[in-house]
């Protein structure tokens, strides 16, 4: 008896220790950098499942990208992927340099051209693409006037009206918002960020994509007013000429660095590294695929047979 | 000891972000000016000599919209002017930048609202929005789009009879009032249902009001139904006021009647209903279009003629274009119809994604052999997808299809994809040979005529075509064609004057890396540029002779060291090319450490860069070998521009080698450091060096070669220096390695704080290669331990 209680008493302190150095271990900054040496698979070991902000846990771990094209994308169902969808371009247009046109004539407008067709329930997302041309805002581009862009705040207000306009669209669940915003632009989205939050129903969803840059090195985003976007889906596709760059820091067993962008992913159908990412011989995250929610282009409309292909070693296509 | 230790954590918690950041990524940029010698997506600008059939040298990966004038013209079938406004008109469309028409300010309802301003004492209609909803959709199916409900000339016509209706009523008549109110609520319509409207609808003129009037609110009415989406309204209407014989609006109505059936048949879901609508629009068109008294009306009618074909029957309307687009018949709406043509065409290879240039090379190559039966119905389509295949089957069929037809475009494909080595190469070569230089493919016929004839043996005689042909070239030959007869024409030199007079090359376009450089941007304007990119493009469009990688090549890697100084050295070079090849020559020879012929070298160096004058001296007067080394590489860390190698097109972000480059362009990264690279990091030369599609027409391995005039022995001490020069360090290394030693050997030489201060700068602004030893922080430490007093000290106030 008493040597049972002996066996538990050791068992129960064995388990403290365990746990406490594995709690340690999991968060202290040494043992960060020492995980960076482990194989991912090992990391996982210490990696606790990531949790998406309440805002966002209960959208589907699995939405298409439907871009503007023709897409019907029936044939998902009743299915729980959602569809993001774009549903607006905005273009900053061209430079106020030599008008003295008010800021609001350099925004243009233009919706979705394209017809895209869901099963009703289908969980929608709106999409709203920012374009903007290098000269648009203040100081883009340039590295000799740096300012920030000078939109004043009824003018970002405007902006953001329109892309919270987007969430009223019938059946829409969630708002993301797509902007390749460059270094001196940054300042302008942080405030059209969260302007766009204000005017948004509270628990409102709300997405960005984010250049990979944005994940691991400019960490722009961390500066965000907390709670301002929900999630931030690093653009592992079409990155251009630092593709090699991004794509061999995260094979090498590096992860993002920006809290915003640990929860979710963006691929593409056509694109080696994407591919490997969605069938499981490349992982970019410690956290396993599955726990992350997976966004999907495709250079072409939508078709059952082509998504089943790209999409069939992804947990989240089977579930119903 | 709290205190030293509190200090200690904060340094060492501010200190480990700094070493734990991440590699900076590059997403997007940095973008470099680009000097292009030859276009390869698409002809010279203007265009306008294109459509007029100056065709210069043809690239098989051009567009296909250019590929199918090309053929036009090679068959003889030329283009009239109004087919060439007609296509001018497509090209520039498709080659505007991206989103440089969503873009357009003031767009076309503000320039509306902008006219009716000038009316109505600056009182601004509601916001006009052009786009409306779709309203499909059911119980069974989520359906979301917008189509543009009003478009540009709707808002031009109305402006321009505000402008009529002003000069007939007054500006400040009630009747111009009353027609501008009409007309606010005809656009209004653009954005709201056919419900959302009803109560608006304008209403018509009572008797007593003019005619005219009377005839614009008919019209108005039958626009704003049409608007509203109650297209059985609109067109009843628009038929009505079209067998009015005095309405002013008659023929425009007879098209809008059309129209509003279009429109009505497109937004149906069921396609049995809108082909039946469709082709009812088909029948009315054909009618506009077969009476002359709608003369004015049948360019829009032939526009959605093509519009409607296209959705009735997919097949005849493609099967109708290329009957058409091959015959020479001066067709209404030529750009729209090569538009369609080519989208077709763009269908059958499966192409949808223009940033995916493996995925369309691939589709090219798969398509020829996928749509054989295709390019068996017609012509004009075998010859574009054959012309742009690059296998080997595709290079068969072109031979056949001259064989069997004998003409112009066969032997244009048939020679251009020849490697020479085919049977009918000699009937080819003799055909060729009878081609009349007033040929819109005359170009195209001779280059690869010369190509092939310098692989088949016949050097002297291609030799002295492409002489005849480049003493005096043809004034209408594009620069991109010059370019390329001089490019093949260099490697056939007999000497290395020769080599060097066809080396320097004018550009045919100096464009930005950002998308593929070849298409024009905004981002190209004085507007958005820096001022360095803006010097720099201002220099290059004097017409300034630079050197393309396949020279630059041969001279960093297939010649000796005493070849480049006879370059330098001749005049047949401009002075900047000089110097270009004469700083490599310097660089080379301190890599390879070879005294004797660095002094040889030194007057050449001070000839061309009379600002290094006194640190090149100091080489030639040196006493030892350390000095010399020493004063070698100062000279060139003085110079973050020298490097290795002969810099290829517009180069640096700076002509001036004694300054800074802002992107590390600075110095040189070692050969070596390269083959551990994923990207080009900052070796420029990697990056630079890379053979251009249309040189591969003359460089099928995508490498050069040896110039024919270098005998073994040159070719062997090329190969040995190069090797020798390829296992050197990076500049930092290189550089500072002598000025360190000359410290330790000489730590009271004056020129030493100076030489440490540059060691300093080359580490911080040089390739950013890492090597074992910072340099950058031994030179600062000499310089602030045994040189505090100096001025170089003052500015290195940091090491990196």
């Amino acid at each position: 008896m008493i040597r049972g209680t002996k066996l538990g008493g050791a068992a129960l302190i064995l388990a403290m220790v365990c746990l406490g150095s594995w709690y340690l271990v999991a968060h202290s900054p040494l043992s960060a950098r020492l995980k960076r040496h482990l194989p991912r698979a090992a990391r996982r070991l210490f990696v606790a499942k990531p949790s998406h902000p309440p805002r966002i846990a209960n959208l589907p771990n699995l939405y298409l990208w439907a871009w503007e094209r023709p897409e019907d994308l029936q044939f998902l169902g009743n299915s729980k992927v959602g569809v993001a969808f774009l549903a607006k371009t905005i273009f900053l247009a061209t430079s106020r340099a030599n008008s003295n046109a008010t800021n609001l004539d350099a925004v243009n407008l233009r919706p979705r051209m394209q017809p895209l067709r869901v099963a009703p329930g289908t969980p929608l997302m709106a999409v709203v693409r920012i374009e903007s041309l290098r000269g648009a805002l203040p100081g883009a581009y340039s590295i000799a006037n740096s300012s920030p862009a000078s939109f004043s705040s009824d003018e970002i207000a405007h902006i953001a009206k329109e892309i919270t306009a987007t969430a009223q669209i019938q059946g829409v669940s969630a708002l993301q918002i797509d902007f390749d915003a460059t270094l001196s632009e940054h300042a302008f989205y942080r405030d059209l960020l969260t302007e766009v939050r204000k005017q948004l129903p509270p628990n409102f969803p709300l997405s960005i994509t984010a250049l990979a840059s944005w994940c691991i090195g400019d960490r722009w985003l961390n500066q965000l007013p907390p709670g301002t976007i929900d999630e931030a889906v690093p653009m592992l596709f079409r990155m251009g000429p630092g593709t090699r760059e991004i794509s061999s820091y995260l094979a090498a067993g590096n992860s993002f660095t920006v809290p915003a962008c640990s929860s979710s992913l963006g691929l593409s159908t056509d694109e080696p590294f994407s591919r490997d990412i969605l069938s499981g011989k490349i992982s970019v995250s410690d956290a396993p695929l599955s726990s992350l929610r997976v966004y999907v282009f495709s250079p072409r409309s939508w078709e059952k047979a082509s998504a089943d292909q790209s999409l069939k070693d992804l947990p989240s296509w089977h579930e119903n | 000891m709290a205190r030293k230790l509190i200090c200690s954590l904060i340094a060492f918690s501010l200190a480990v972000p700094v070493f734990w950041f991440p590699p900076p990524a590059r997403a997007c940029g940095p973008f470099f000016t680009r000097a292009i010698f030859t276009l390869h997506l698409h002809p010279d600008f203007p265009l306008s000599d294109f459509a007029g059939g100056q065709l210069g040298v043809l690239q098989p990966s051009y567009a296909r919209s250019y590929l199918v004038i090309a053929y036009r013209y090679a068959s003889g079938k030329n283009l009239s002017k109004s087919e060439q406004q007609s296509i001018l008109g497509l090209w520039q469309r498709r080659i505007s930048s991206w989103g440089t028409a969503e873009a357009e300010k003031p767009g076309p309802a503000e320039r509306w609202v902008l006219s009716r301003r000038r009316y109505m004492n600056h009182r601004d209609p509601e916001y006009i929005d052009t786009f409306r909803k779709s309203f499909g959709g059911d119980l069974h199916v989520w359906e979301y789009f917008y189509y543009e409900n009003c478009l540009k000339d709707s808002f031009a016509t109305a402006a321009d009879t505000l402008r009529r209706r002003a000069a007939a009523f007054g500006p400040q008549s009630p009747e111009l009032e009353q027609w501008i109110h009409a007309q606010d609520v005809v656009f209004s319509a653009c954005n709201r249902g056919p419900k959302d409207s009803e109560a608006a609808e304008p209403k018509p003129l009572a008797a007593p009001s003019s005619p005219l009037l009377r005839a614009d609110r008919e019209y108005q009415i039958a626009s704003f139904h049409f608007y509203a989406g109650d297209f059985q309204k609109a067109e009843r209407e628009f038929n009505d006021i079209s067998n009015e014989p005095d309405s002013p609006w008659k023929t425009t109505a007879t098209l809008l009647a059309v129209r509003a059936r279009i429109r009505k048949a497109t937004l149906k879901d069921n396609a049995a209903e809108r082909k039946e609508d469709l082709v009812i629009a088909n029948n009315k068109l054909q009618a506009i279009l077969a009476n002359p008294k709608l003369r004015s009306a049948h360019a829009s009618a032939g526009r959605l003629q093509s519009f409607v074909e296209f959705r009735i029957d997919h097949d005849r309307y493609y099967s109708s274009l290329v009957e058409r687009l091959g015959k020479q018949n001066r067709l209404e709406n030529f750009g729209e119809a090569v538009g369609d043509y080519t989208v077709f065409l763009d269908e059958f290879l499966g192409e949808t994604d223009e940033s995916d240039q493996e995925g369309r090379a691939k589709a090219i190559e798969e398509g020829f052999s996928r749509q054989r039966i295709r390019r068996e119905q017609s012509d004009l389509t075998d010859w574009v997808l054959t012309f742009q295949a690059k296998k080997p089957a595709a290079t068969r069929h072109a031979i056949q299809r001259w064989q069997e037809t004998r003409s112009l475009p066969w032997l244009v494909a048939a020679l251009s994809k020849s490697t020479g080595d085919e049977r009918a190469v000699p009937a080819m070569l003799e055909a060729a040979r009878l081609v009349g230089s007033t040929s819109p493919v005359f170009a195209t016929v001779a280059f690869h005529r010369n190509r092939l004839l310098a692989t088949s043996g016949r050097a002297l005689e291609a030799r002295t075509a492409l002489d005849a042909l480049l003493v005096k070239p043809d004034a209408s030959l594009p620069q991109s064609s010059i370019n390329m007869l001089r490019a093949l024409r260099m490697t056939l030199a007999h000497n290395l004057e020769e080599w060097l007079s066809y080396a320097p090359r004018v550009p045919a376009y100096i464009g930005t890396d950002e998308t593929d450089d070849e298409t024009p941007s905004v981002w190209d304007t004085d507007e958005y540029l820096g001022p360095s990119d803006r010097a720099k493009r201002a220099e290059l469009s004097t017409k300034r002779l630079e050197l393309d990688a396949d020279s630059t090549l041969v001279l960093t890697e297939k010649m000796p060291n005493s070849l480049l100084r006879e370059a330098a050295e001749k005049a047949v070079l401009p002075e900047w090319l000089r110097k270009s090849v004469a700083q490599a020559l310097w660089v080379r020879t301190f890599l390879l450490d070879d005294g004797e012929k660095e002094r040889e070298i030194v007057p050449l160096m001070q000839q061309l860069f009379p600002e290094r004058d006194l640190d090149l001296e100091a080489v030639a007067n040196s006493r030892t070998i350390e000095e010399r080394r020493f004063a070698a590489a100062l000279a060139i860390l003085k110079s973050p521009g020298w490097k290795p190698y002969v810099e290829t097109g517009s180069g640096r972000e700076t002509f001036d080698y004694t300054r800074i480059d802002s992107y590390r362009d600075n110095w040189w990264c070692s050969w070596m450091g390269s083959k551990d690279r994923d990207w080009f990091e900052n070796d420029y030369y990697g990056m630079r060096s890379i053979l251009s599609p249309p040189l591969g027409s003359i460089y099928p391995n995508k490498s050069v070669s040896y110039p024919a005039f270098l005998s073994n022995e040159a070719r062997d001490t090329a190969a040995l220096e190069l090797s020798k020069i390829q296992k050197t360090d990076s500049a930092v290394q290189a550089l500072g390695d002598p000025v360190l030693q000359w410290v330790r050997l000489h730590p009271d030489d004056p020129r030493i704080p100076e030489a440490l201060h540059y060691v300093n700068r080359a580490d911080r602004y040089g390739c950013a290669e890492r090597t074992k030893t910072n340099y950058s922080k031994i030179a600062f430490e000499l310089l602030h331990k045994k040189y505090p007093d100096s001025e170089w000290t003052r500015k290195t106030p940091y090491w990196f």
